[in-house]
């Protein structure tokens, strides 16, 4: 046949070169080891966007004139009475200051009590006076505090700049992502480091509490917690070399996939800087990933060199013979995973694209490590009589296990599990329909609602008028549209209607300025809070917004109107975005449009439809080509149907547990769900190998299959179990979908590998032919 | 789509189709005020009683009914958008509201039905009060010395000058057989012949005045920017200022069934005196609301209404 020649062709380049390839190795490690180190954490705000898609285009366009989204803000919150004392207005005056030479900080943009652009205007006898909030000559007596909250009155600031209660005061800042001087990106999680050290080390003090919330305190805060991603990591992989030890009974034979399986993770990782990616705290979970994956084939390689050296062969034979059997199944699952993982570039978000190259860049890694690399370091294995006397020790032990796993294989039992399959296919397809896409809970969905951030921002919510979810409509006009009545009518109506969707907690667009200005320039009368159909009048009223209020641009063409939402579960967001079509289906102006959209939540709209739109694709793109790599091997459409069925159904099962656990498909699950199909489809086609090879063999299904579990079931076992108890312990972690991604491969590794061993044999025991029990010998 | 959303749609064809049929009809009818979730909680300017009923109008021309006290509102589609700043019943069938582009509808059936009967939307004042002697004969008057008048219930208008001088005519009310407006610049106008002519009265103040009380006595109250709060027990021949301890515009008075005066403004700015207006002591809404209205309900509670929407003063308030 074709392919042993070429298996023989390899196996004789592999066996016969083995110095210069393990030369090879050593070389790539260690220059992959040096490009290692030039490996830096990347967080930026644009790699998170679909760039791509209808929303985010209007992002381009206007996110550098309105910007909003990359603010920070400081609240500064009196622990026990109001602001209005010496002490606090000393700090606040301190903190404002500091907050200016925050590098990154645009400075013409910030903005609190002490800032020039904060300023009260009053209606007197003959027009409008006005002045700094906190006059040039402040002093915190008791009178120049007074004359100040008199003053914050009249700046109606209460509720933005000051809390509600007088309880806390805020000093807002927008970040610059290019920093004008020097031309460089910001650094966001330096940013947020320096906001703690200079801002909440300093004033957090007995009197006083300070919360920070804004993306750069996200990205911060995130990176922090991946820092200690690394040690759940470590927990990981400390748990699995304990639990390879326990399995091969053999410090060499731990050493050896292990070193394989970091070997394959190096090579990932120093391929990142070579391709100019830095690794985000996102793409944090690949190479545990590729790790986990590694342990389990080289588990697969050598259980099958163990099992050929306890029948007897000379090391070097044995490494190639375990070498001949694996190296088609193998090829064909890690294929299978780089599929997988390619098939989520499909979601067009840089860092899920990153994620999805080195990922297949790491599988591809291992396809040289484990079916290289591994074999050859397994030929210079030389085991002895006590090892063989161990392994045969654990061979008797778990011989009744085999035997009770063996009758999935008998035609009864075989239908029970059928039957209980379909019971769970019923129940996936039942409970996964109602996963939901995106987020479902308060706060930022990368933290934990109880996180310092997310605690600092309910604190910020609670006290001041400000929405933290915000989806701003981007309204195009003509130049000086807002001097026109028609049009700022149009768009104030735009606006009301937005404002009654439920869901939306309130709306701030020029409109709604302009009369309020235009009513105080009639004496504040509350009868005149309208658009002023006289042009000159409404010069007047847009004429007191700058272009800083972000409210509009220099020519007056653009207005954002900010629609500040309830919270950002999905069903919210797609409430507000289908009333917004739905508006400007039903109020076709010529000369006005409303586009979709910024802000937070509109980054999250156009990243859940982005989500929503690319999870068939991908599951039918894994599932393809899964399938189709399982036919080129076994040319069986039963083979295939029994690979891919148990994967089938896990994959429903996955989506139930989701629904189940208030796990939203979004970025960082949906790759998972991907991953998990990739995962599994190795121990299918492992088993399927061994049990056809000893079908072919002329064994009846049940023995092929005992013979089967023995060696290759030993690993699947083993791995799945191993790299689930890995990956269980991510959910304790501090980063949210961490946690939940933890919960998921957990259940994928562990479903899919009691899909392979139960439903697997299962499937084979009614798909395949039979072959007759007492059949001789040929 | 939810069932709800299905319906709304249904809703609106139904008014799309509605507004179809009717434009031959009713002109402008394409600008009927649009039903709104939170028109309750928008700006709310003017308030009325048509009986017990409570009426209340206010931006975008919304104008809400309550038939229980002010407990719960249903909105009324009126055919204007044009925002509403008073309105007036003369008995609990007829009534009147007053708004920008000088519109001004009327209600013949206890305000469930609300018809167009004057509109001018080219750059004009707006309408800012009215007021109807019977119920042929009212006035409607508003910025820059517009003064409306109908001798036919409201059906047509006639404008005319009350004075030389083109001044915001702010409010008017009817102090025993006469008629006072207050007016921009300090002015107030006096009609001693139901609204024939008017004389102009002084008070030492050069700011703008934005109402007028009358008490139960004939004295009146007159207030306006800036905390200005005078009061005359001779029908305007003498004013007497009195301090209030404030500086927020003050726009509107009202004295309860109990004698107790009340004058709110701006800023959540409520005065209350508990003896016959000779005297105010300030109380603060926490929420800092600006009222434009307020009114007694048939149980004794007093409705607001202004930038907040609308709301029944909580009693501690008013002690």
């Amino acid at each position: 046949m074709k392919r042993d020649r070429i298996t023989n062709l390899l196996e004789g380049l592999i066996f016969g070169n083995r110095p210069l390839l393990l030369g090879f190795f050593l070389i790539m490690t260690i220059l992959m080891g040096i490009s290692l180190s030039q490996l830096r954490i990347d967080a930026g705000f644009a790699k998170l966007l679909p760039l791509e898609h209808e929303y985010m285009q209007t992002y381009i366009e206007h996110g550098q004139e309105f910007g909003g989204a990359n603010r920070v803000m400081i609240a500064l919150m009196a622990k026990e009475g109001d602001i209005f004392t010496a002490d606090f207005f000393e700090t606040l005056e301190q903190a404002t200051d500091d907050v200016f030479f925050i590098p990154g900080v645009d400075r013409s943009q910030v903005s609190s009590l002490f800032t020039p652009n904060v300023r009260y205007t009053e209606v007197v006898e003959d027009g409008i006076a006005g002045g700094n909030v906190v006059p040039a000559d402040f002093t915190p007596t008791a009178e120049g505090l007074e004359r100040v909250r008199e003053n914050i009155l009249k700046a109606g600031i209460v509720g933005r700049l000051v809390a509600n209660d007088f309880s806390g005061a805020m000093i807002s800042a927008e970040l610059l992502e290019i920093d004008p001087g020097s031309g460089e990106r910001l650094d966001f999680i330096h940013a947020s480091a320096l906001l703690e050290e200079k801002i909440r080390e300093t004033y957090q003090s007995d009197r006083i509490d300070v919360h920070i919330i804004g993306f750069a305190k996200v990205v911060g805060d995130i990176a922090d917690g991946a820092q200690r991603v690394v040690l759940f990591f470590l927990i990981a992989f400390i748990i699995t070399t304990v639990l390879v030890f326990l399995y091969t009974r053999s410090v060499i034979l731990t050493l050896i996939p292990l070193a394989c399986s970091l070997t394959a993770v190096i090579w990932q990782l120093g391929m990142l800087p070579v391709l100019g990616y830095g690794i985000d705290p996102m793409g944090l979970l690949v190479p545990f990933l590729i790790f986990a994956i590694g342990v389990s084939h080289a588990v697969q390689m050598i259980t099958a060199n163990t099992a050929e050296v306890r029948a007897g062969a000379q090391r070097i034979d044995a490494a190639k013979a375990s070498f001949r059997q694996l190296l088609l199944p193998g090829f064909v699952a890690l294929a299978s995973d780089t599929i997988g993982f390619i098939t989520i570039r499909l979601i067009e978000i840089q860092v899920i694209q990153e994620m999805a190259v080195t990922a297949s860049l790491g599988v591809a890694a291992i396809i040289l490590t484990n079916l290289v690399l591994l074999p050859i370091l397994l030929s210079y294995v030389r085991t002895g009589n006590r090892y063989h006397r161990r392994v045969n020790q654990q061979v008797q032990v778990l011989k009744p296990v085999w035997r009770f796993f063996e009758q999935a294989a008998e035609p009864r039992p075989a239908r029970i599990i059928i039957g209980v399959a379909l019971v769970l296919f019923a129940f996936g397809a039942w409970k996964g329909a109602d996963v939901k896409i995106g987020d479902m809970h308060r706060g930022v969905p990368e933290l934990r609602t109880d996180s310092r951030y997310n605690m600092d921002s309910d604190v910020i919510t609670t006290h001041f008028s400000i929405g933290v979810d915000l989806l701003s409509v981007i309204v195009e006009t003509e130049a000086d549209g807002c001097i026109d009545y028609d049009i700022m009518s149009a768009v104030d109506r735009f606006a009301w209607h937005m404002n009654n969707v439920p869901g939306v907690q309130s709306v701030v667009g020029l409109p709604g300025i302009a009369k309020t200005i235009y009513s105080g320039w009639n004496e504040g009368s509350l009868k005149w809070r309208v658009l002023p159909r006289n042009q000159s009048s409404m010069v007047q009223a847009v004429g007191y917004v700058p272009t800083s209020s972000r409210l509009l641009n220099s020519d007056c063409s653009v207005m954002p109107i900010m629609i500040f939402t309830e919270d950002h579960k999905a069903e919210t967001i797609d409430r507000i975005v289908a009333e917004v079509k739905s508006y400007r289906n039903q109020h076709p102006y010529e000369n006005i449009s409303f586009r979709l959209a910024t802000g937070n939540v509109g980054v999250m709209a156009a990243t859940n439809e982005e989500v929503s739109a690319a999870q068939f694709p991908i599951l039918l793109y894994v599932f393809g080509a899964v399938i189709l790599l399982c036919y080129i091997q076994f040319r069986s459409i039963r083979a295939v149907l029994c690979i891919v069925l148990p994967l089938g159904l896990v994959s429903l099962l996955a989506y139930a547990l989701m629904s189940l656990l208030e796990i939203g498909l979004k970025v960082s699950t949906l790759p998972v769900v991907a991953l998990g199909v990739g995962v599994g489809v190795d121990y299918g086609i492992y088993i399927f190998s061994r049990l056809r090879s000893n079908l072919s063999k002329g064994m009846p299904l049940q023995q092929a299959y005992l013979h089967t579990l023995a060696v290759t079931g030993n690993g699947v076992v083993f791995t799945g179990a191993t790299l689930a108890i890995g990956v269980a312990t991510w959910i304790f972690s501090p980063l949210k979908f961490q946690a939940d991604m933890g919960i998921l491969l957990t259940f994928m590794f562990l479903v899919n590998m009691l899909g392979a061993i139960l439903l697997l044999p299962a499937l084979a025991c009614l798909l395949l032919p039979k072959n007759k029990p007492e059949q001789p010998q040929p | 789509m939810c069932p709800r959303s299905k319906t709304s749609h249904h809703i609106v064809a139904l008014t799309c189709l509605l507004i179809l049929i009717m434009v031959p009809i009713t002109a402008g009818a394409d600008n009927n005020s649009v039903a709104a979730r939170l028109a309750p909680e928008a700006l709310l300017l003017g308030a009325a009683r048509a009986g017990e009923d409570l009426i209340v109008v206010g931006e975008r021309g919304h104008l809400l009914r309550s038939t229980d006290l002010g407990k719960s509102w249903q909105q009324i589609i009126v055919p204007t958008q044009a925002t509403l700043t008073a309105i007036t019943f003369i008995d609990p069938q007829h009534g009147w509201a007053v708004g920008h582009d000088l519109t001004i509808l009327k209600t013949t059936d206890g305000g469930q039905n609300w018809h167009l009967v004057h509109q001018d939307i080219d750059e004009q004042p707006p309408l800012l009060s009215v007021f109807f002697l019977d119920i042929n004969r009212g006035f409607a008057l508003g910025a820059y010395g517009t003064f409306l008048e109908t001798d036919d219930g409201g059906r047509t208008w006639e404008q005319r000058w009350i004075s030389e001088d083109d001044f915001h005519l702010n409010a008017i009310a009817a102090v025993g057989d006469h008629l006072f407006i207050a007016a921009e610049a300090g002015i107030v106008y006096r009609s001693d012949d139901q609204g024939e002519t008017f004389i102009e009265l002084t008070p030492d103040y050069s700011g703008s005045f934005f109402g007028i009380l009358p008490l139960k006595d004939t004295s009146l109250l007159l207030f306006g920017l800036r905390g200005h709060l005078f009061r005359s027990d001779n029908l305007g021949e003498n004013w007497r200022q009195l301090p209030t301890d404030t500086e927020a515009g003050l726009t509107t008075g009202l004295q309860l069934k109990d004698g107790t005066s009340l004058i709110a403004g701006l800023s959540g700015t409520l005065l209350v005196s508990k003896d016959h207006g000779q005297s105010y002591s300030v109380r603060q809404d926490p929420d800092r609301k600006g009222f434009s209205k307020l009114l007694e309900t048939a149980d004794g509670g007093v409705l607001a209404v202004g930038d907040f929407g609308v709301t029944l003063l909580p009693q501690s308030l008013l002690r």
